[in-house]
């Protein structure tokens, strides 16, 4: 088995530079990159598509060496449609914060929101976590969670 | 600023253990925790849905670095629908590998659908990287992903 680890999580995306003031500004994550990519014929190739014009931003977090990567399809063009967290291949990314209800009124103070406030998670009589889903611009859940037990030994 | 790290990644996916024979079996994720969820009125809120009822499993990557989350919804009913990077929202997961072509040969003889073989990403001229897309039992995109050294 050759495969090491996961590299990069990527999302299709509207606009980028609409994306960043939800990525970068609201949730503070550092720009690494962004480009155009035209005329590669590499990109046709490995998509399946033709003459493929994308823009992309490459985001990170450094403290624990994520990368994020935003796609801004400029042919062939994105296709908007309705995101539902229950619909198959639907993905989301799911950030640890110490402060939830600080980091929502971060969200609101950028006007973004979530699909609710805060809630706690309540499992066996126990509060384990506080958490929403924070929505970017084009409606991808962006979950964050403020643990206060192990959820995944729970 | 308050956001500590990314946790995890979710996939929501329509055969839990199709699935964890794709990311387990055949990328060497470790799973950790497998588990049905029901009854938990948060879960309704924070999703907005009605009797939330799923089936969640969270894998390690083999370097334990990362979790990826596989959701399989059993209320309300999955739904599927056409895949392609062009729509808004669609995710590709990258998976990092010092072999791409062993792993091509060997996810393909398992059946694993990709939409080339590993092609050379030249940038600036020069090599930056060997990448194959290929699918999960969903149609999600799983990005084989080989850095080529140019030290």
């Amino acid at each position: 088995m050759t495969i090491k680890a996961c590299h990069h999580h990527g999302f299709t995306v509207t606009d980028i530079d609409r994306s960043l003031r939800f990525y970068r500004d609201a949730l503070g994550l550092e720009v690494e990159r962004i480009s155009e990519r035209n005329n590669l014929p590499s990109y046709d190739t490995i998509l399946g598509y033709t003459d493929v014009q994308l823009k992309v931003a490459i985001l990170s977090r450094s403290a624990s060496g994520f990368v994020l990567e935003l796609f801004q399809y400029i042919n062939p063009p994105a296709v908007r449609r309705e995101l539902q967290n229950y619909y198959v291949g639907s993905s989301h990314v799911a950030l640890q914060v110490d402060d939830i209800d600080a980091q929502y009124e971060i969200l609101r103070s950028h006007g973004f929101g979530a699909i609710s406030p805060p809630v706690d998670v309540v499992r066996d009589g126990r509060r384990v976590a506080r958490a929403m889903y924070a929505l970017d611009p084009d409606g991808i859940s962006v979950e964050m969670f403020q643990e206060f037990a192990d959820i995944v030994k729970e | 600023m308050a956001i500590c790290r990314v946790h995890h990644h979710t996939l929501t996916v329509s055969d839990m253990d199709r699935s964890l024979h794709f990311y387990r079996d055949l990328l060497g994720f470790t799973v950790i925790y497998d588990k049905v969820r029901e009854n938990l009125a948060s879960y309704d809120e924070v999703m907005n849905l009605k009797d939330v009822k799923v089936r969640v499993a969270l894998l390690n990557d083999p370097a334990a670095a990362t979790i990826v989350a596989l959701l399989q919804f059993h209320n309300p009913a999955p739904r599927k629908r056409e895949m392609s990077n062009l729509f808004v929202g669609s995710t590709a997961l990258a998976v990092q590998t010092d072999d791409i072509d062993a792993d091509y040969q060997r996810l393909k003889a398992a059946g694993v659908r990709f939409t080339s073989k590993p092609v050379e990403v030249v940038r600036d001229g020069r090599v930056a990287a060997r990448l194959a897309y290929g699918f999960d039992p969903d149609e999600i995109v799983i990005e084989l992903y080989q850095p080529i050294d140019v030290s």
